[in-house]
């Protein structure tokens, strides 16, 4: 075919001046990620390259995606096999113990669900059942799967969720029994961010293993299944059988309720079956699981996979302490001591080009921040404020620029370390909005090192902006980067609004930024909501280091 | 109603295929079509076969949101489809993989018919109560994408040559895999893929100047 035969593009381009063969090299980047239905990442230089265009494309391409899906969830409803009030259930999808899991159709939200049915024969009281439904209902967490129901029809017990597209940790285990250290540890920071939204919430899961966790396509980490999930302050203990017996904590097993350090100890085992494709102890019935528990201590990881680090494998083998005292206290903890941080001065040059790029001492609610003054030689982290324009597309945001209402903003972010990033945002007479991390949106924290992050991000495969939708005087941002998670921040983010995903691009509050604040060396928060949330994330060893970048914009032309 | 016209058409052509299907399954499209034309129904079912399930899912989201039901689509694009393979004289093949693209142009204008129908339709008709009565005309994808961005596109898509169309219509509209195109197009995946991307490069900066 004429097209085929032709020269390849980097053949064509090699006559180009450099500016116009990257520009080049640029849109075929663009193309190609349109045409292989991947989300668009930008690069750090973008004039001259359509990027708009491409947006714009994109989200064309997205509607014929969603419209496709649509038919598809119709196709399915038009053979259910039984009604669950509104839900057309359509096929089993799997079935335990206590429950049926069914895929099913809601036709007023034109989505399909993951209908989870007690089972008749199963005696625990509905209201047990519908016990998990509350748990999942209080925690919003990306790594937490989302409740949209519950319901009692004509005396059977379900709620339904968010259907997970991909597959579930047990059947990867089946065709790979032993994962690579960074697939073993990005599930394992996953889910010890997901089970540190439940602790925070006063909750134990009680039942972790590889069942009951889903890899989905697009890479999110999803802890699933709250049966066995409680409230762990004044908890009594339940049968262990609702728990799997190798992932048991021996206190469990003991006839103790569940807590905190008992879900650190099976998610220590769950990365030893990770790591090394067999169990810390070799028991696999409950009886003799309790005598080696209680005789003998658990296999050492670097015995089995000496490629582990030997701080992951201390780590790992610290969460499986017979001793629940000797775990770790909390889940963030388990995290850092998981992955340690790489080093980060001299890892990666980034030049620091952004006048508003700041770097000091933030002082907020009596509680001081020290934060390292950067210098273009040991840059590690940047941020950049960019406001999308249909023609010119991206600008980025100087001190002084004014906005209007429809503007779409974005940030773009870069680090040399996995980073945990919050955005918040303050219209100076309304309370605070999270701007980022966005429920349902990607990237999620950590944000990957090295390569550039454009936040809010993307919901399947479209790419979001913020956009200006109400009016107010003056607004303040603040970006918060960590080398470590916050899980203070992220429960204080749980009680705050976030920013709006109905619409194409996501909507905030604030009406106005303009005035970037130069590079100083101490930072006084203005807003007192944002003072008040970035004081949770208070400078201390096991939060990491910490920056924060606060633009203060306030509008030159008030409407009011 | 039109259903029992299809349902006549259709048993009429199965009977008539007699088992001719599994020998015209893997022929390629350009042999069917040539088969089809020779007065072969084997080959017009496998068409219908072929091409039923991806312009049904085409179409979906083009017919005004009156016309919802997934049984309405369903007669619809069949009679649509069947009425092309009727025509099948009229169908110029300029070269391998423009007969889908033949189908969704004879569609889209049957959509369009269908549109105009709605949105003229006097306020005395009765009209589905599910949707707003200014909206009955709408479609789906213009209310997903939004009529001017979706207009916008159409028209950058009309600036590509031939081929860019069929390839982008192929890959974005339809969904097909770069295998899948590359069997319409007799070609190769990686060849497919490389045509594909700078289609959309060329669609991208078309946009750019229809806007």
């Amino acid at each position: 075919m004429s097209e085929s035969s032709s020269a390849p593009p980097e053949k064509a381009t090699t006559k180009l001046p450099d500016d116009a063969a990257r520009r080049e090299r640029e849109i075929e980047r663009l193309a190609q990620c349109i045409a292989d239905d991947e989300p668009l990442t930008r690069d750090a230089e973008n004039a001259g390259t359509h990027f708009a265009a491409f947006v714009e494309l994109q989200n064309v391409v997205n509607g014929f995606r969603q419209v496709q899906q649509r038919f598809a969830n119709r196709q399915h409803a038009k053979s259910p096999s039984f009604q669950f009030g509104q839900l057309e259930v359509l096929d089993k999808l799997g079935e335990g113990a206590q429950a049926e899991v069914y895929r099913a159709y809601d036709p007023v939200l034109d989505q399909c669900f993951a209908l989870k049915i007690r089972r008749i024969e199963f005696g625990a009281l509905s209201n047990d059942f519908l016990e998990e439904a509350r748990h999942l209902a209080r925690i919003h967490h990306p790594n937490v799967v989302r409740v949209y129901g519950a319901a009692n029809v004509d005396g059977r017990a379900g709620l339904w969720t968010e259907l997970i597209n991909g597959q579930s940790l047990e059947s990867l285990l089946a065709s790979t029994p032993v994962l690579s250290l960074h697939d073993a540890m990005e599930i394992g920071c996953r889910l010890c961010d997901a089970l540190g939204a439940l602790h925070t919430r006063g909750l134990v899961h009680g039942d972790i293993k590889p069942s009951n966790v889903m890899l989905e396509d697009s890479g999110r980490v999803v802890l699933m299944d709250f049966g066995a999930a409680q409230r762990f302050r004044n908890s009594t203990p339940r049968p262990v059988t609702l728990g799997t017996v190798q992932y048991l904590a021996p206190e469990v097993a003991d006839g103790s309720p569940s807590s905190p350090r008992s879900d650190i100890y099976s998610l220590g085992v769950l990365l030893f079956k990770l790591l090394t494709g067999v169990y810390p102890y070799t028991a696999s019935d409950f009886e003799s699981l309790c005598i080696q528990q209680s005789t003998g201590a658990p296999a050492k990881l670097a015995s089995l996979a000496p490629h582990v680090p030997p701080a992951t494998a201390a780590a790992i083998d610290r969460a499986l302490a017979t001793d629940p005292q000797r775990r770790y206290r909390g889940m963030s903890a388990f995290s850092a001591a998981l992955r340690p941080h790489p080093p980060v001065s001299g890892m990666l040059k980034i030049s620091v080009a952004l006048a508003f790029l700041c770097l000091g001492t933030l002082l907020a609610t009596g509680v001081a921040w020290t934060v390292r003054k950067n210098s273009a030689e040991d840059s590690d982290t940047s941020v950049n404020l960019v406001r999308e324009t249909a023609k010119e597309g991206r600008e980025t945001l100087q001190s002084g620029s004014i906005l209007n209402l429809g503007d779409k903003l974005a940030v773009e972010f870069r680090s040399t370390y996995p980073a945990y990033v919050y955005i918040f945002g303050s219209s100076e007479d309304n309370k605070a909005t999270v701007l980022f991390p966005i429920s349902g949106a990607f990237p999620i924290n950590p944000l990957a090192p090295g390569v550039p992050h454009h936040i809010p991000g993307s919901v399947g495969g479209q790419l979001l902006d913020w956009q200006v939708v109400t009016d107010a005087t003056s607004e303040e941002v603040v970006v918060l980067a960590a080398t470590e998670p916050q899980p203070d921040l992220d429960h204080e983010i749980a009680g705050l609004g976030q920013a709006n995903m109905e619409a194409p691009v996501i909507s905030t509050q604030p009406r106005s930024l303009a005035r970037l604040v130069p590079a100083p060396e101490v930072l006084t928060v203005g807003s007192p909501y944002l003072r008040e949330i970035l004081s949770k994330a208070r400078q201390s060893e096991a939060n990491g280091k910490i920056r924060v970048w606060d633009f203060r914009l306030p509008h030159a032309q008030p409407l009011h | 109603m039109m259903l029992g016209r299809v349902s006549d058409d259709e048993t009429q052509m199965r009977a008539e295929q007699n088992g001719h299907d599994a020998a015209h399954s893997s022929n390629s499209t350009a042999a069917l079509i040539h088969s089809a034309r020779l007065g072969d129904p084997a080959a017009r079912h496998t068409l219908l076969k072929r091409f039923l399930p991806l312009l049904l899912r085409w179409a979906h989201g083009r017919l005004p949101l009156a016309v919802r039901d997934v049984n309405d689509t369903e007669d619809f694009v069949q009679i649509a489809l069947i009425k092309a393979l009727k025509q099948l004289a009229s169908f110029n093949s300029e070269r391998p993989g423009s007969f889908l693209i033949y189908l969704r142009r004879i569609l889209l204008n049957q959509v369009r018919d269908e549109v105009r129908k709605r949105r003229s339709r006097p306020k005395t008709v009765e009209l589905d109560e599910g949707i707003p009565e200014g909206e009955q005309g709408e479609t789906q994808l213009e209310r997903i994408i939004g009529g001017e961005q979706l207009s916008a596109y159409q028209s950058a898509v009309a600036r590509l040559s031939k081929r860019q169309q069929e390839l982008v219509i192929m890959r974005l509209e339809f969904g097909l895999s770069y295998p899948e195109i590359a069997a319409e197009v007799c070609s190769t995946p990686d060849a497919v893929r490389v045509m594909v991307t700078r289609a959309v490069a060329k669609l991208a900066i078309a946009l750019d100047e229809v806007r």
